[in-house]
């Protein structure tokens, strides 16, 4: 069993659970709206205007949940553009494809449905109104955020044939959990998927420099990124 | 950094009050809305800020936020409503009348602290 094997198995099974939280996807693969905001700010005050400015010409932004788990970092990605980058962005082609290996963690995040302690976790209580409606014991994401995200079953080690490229790509807090052939495969498929002048975001704990010669770190308002090596 | 916990039942300001202070806050307590306009009409810059419940007796965390608001006791005190209140039209209300924060019960003590994160206190 590898290590992603052995990842999926943690993840799996949540029959007879009902609505709850995937098993992996709280237990394992702790989540949550805007998780680590200092990466979220980053974003917003340097990377995506510099990908905005990249992209000018083409006016497409295209970011890649790598192990999005419930969902919650692909919605936070959707808040994040819609309120900072909303008249910039006019008329762009934004898609947000998140991924996870989880089957049922995807469909949970397709739902769009959080419980209470869900939206109580980094999600500010002006964005909770703004973009979810509450439905019962739940809280919905709006259709208009619902339509930037795509979920997607995938294994961040072997994805399909897809050959879409993405601008920025969020891998975060799963290479902790990868052993070294998993984290160096992982770090390929990245490579591969990120457009030339993209930016990898890894989680707090994570760093690619032990793994890969193929990025470079880029320290970015107090956080760590990654570009393609070798790229200005 | 200092905080006022509104809240009409003792356990609740107790649990609140134990969890700030393990982040190094310091505490006071008030039972309802009217108590703690009192006491911020007497300190009205001693606190950071407010822990405010909404159901309580005669005056709810509503009333007391827009009157204190109103009045500007307290104007650069962080106002975070705790409540089982979850109604989305509620919520919008605090807001407006200025709360800056809303937590729902039950919470976690880490939704507590990241929510106090949010409003710019590092507890």
């Amino acid at each position: 069993m590898t290590g992603v094997e052995n990842f999926a198995g943690l993840h799996s099974d949540v029959g007879g659970r009902g609505r709850g939280a995937p098993v992996g996807a709280t237990a394992l693969h702790e989540t949550g709206f805007f998780r680590d905001r200092e990466v979220f700010d980053a974003l917003r005050e340097s990377a995506l205007p510099r990908l905005i400015e990249a992209n000018g010409a083409t006016r497409r932004l295209h970011v890649w949940c790598a192990a999005c788990s419930t969902g919650q970092e692909a919605y936070s990605v959707a808040m994040l553009l819609r309120e900072n980058l909303a008249d910039e962005l006019t008329e762009w082609g934004i898609r947000i494809v998140a991924t996870d290996i989880a089957d049922d963690a995807v469909e949970y995040a397709r739902r769009g449905r959080y419980r209470r302690a869900e939206v109580n976790r980094g999600l500010p209580a002006r964005l909770l109104v703004r973009y979810f409606v509450r439905d019962g014991e739940e809280w919905e994401v709006v259709p208009e955020l619902r339509a930037m995200c795509e979920f997607r079953q995938t294994d961040v080690c072997h994805p399909n044939a897809d050959t879409e490229q993405f601008d920025l790509v969020l891998m975060r807090n799963v290479l902790l959990f990868l052993p070294e052939r998993d984290r160096a495969a992982a770090f390929e498929v990245a490579h591969r998927r990120m457009a030339r002048h993209g930016v990898l975001v890894l989680g707090q704990a994570e760093q690619a420099e032990d793994s890969t010669d193929l990025f470079e770190p880029e320290y970015v308002s107090g956080c760590c990124f990654y570009r393609k090596a070798g790229k200005s | 950094m200092r905080a006022l916990i509104v809240d009409d039942s003792r356990f609740m300001r107790a649990h609140l009050r134990q969890l700030l202070e393990r982040l190094g806050v310091q505490c006071a307590e008030a039972g309802d809305g009217c108590e703690a306009l009192d006491m911020l009409r007497a300190v009205s810059d001693e606190f950071d800020f407010m822990l405010l419940d909404v159901n309580m007796p005669r005056m709810t965390g509503l009333e007391c936020v827009k009157e204190l608001r109103d009045a500007r006791l307290g104007a650069e005190m962080k106002v975070m409503m705790v409540t089982t209140e979850s109604d989305h039209a509620f919520i919008e209300s605090a807001l407006e009348y200025g709360a800056n924060e809303f937590l729902m019960k039950p919470f976690t003590s880490e939704s507590l602290r990241e929510k106090l994160a949010m409003m710019g206190l590092a507890a």
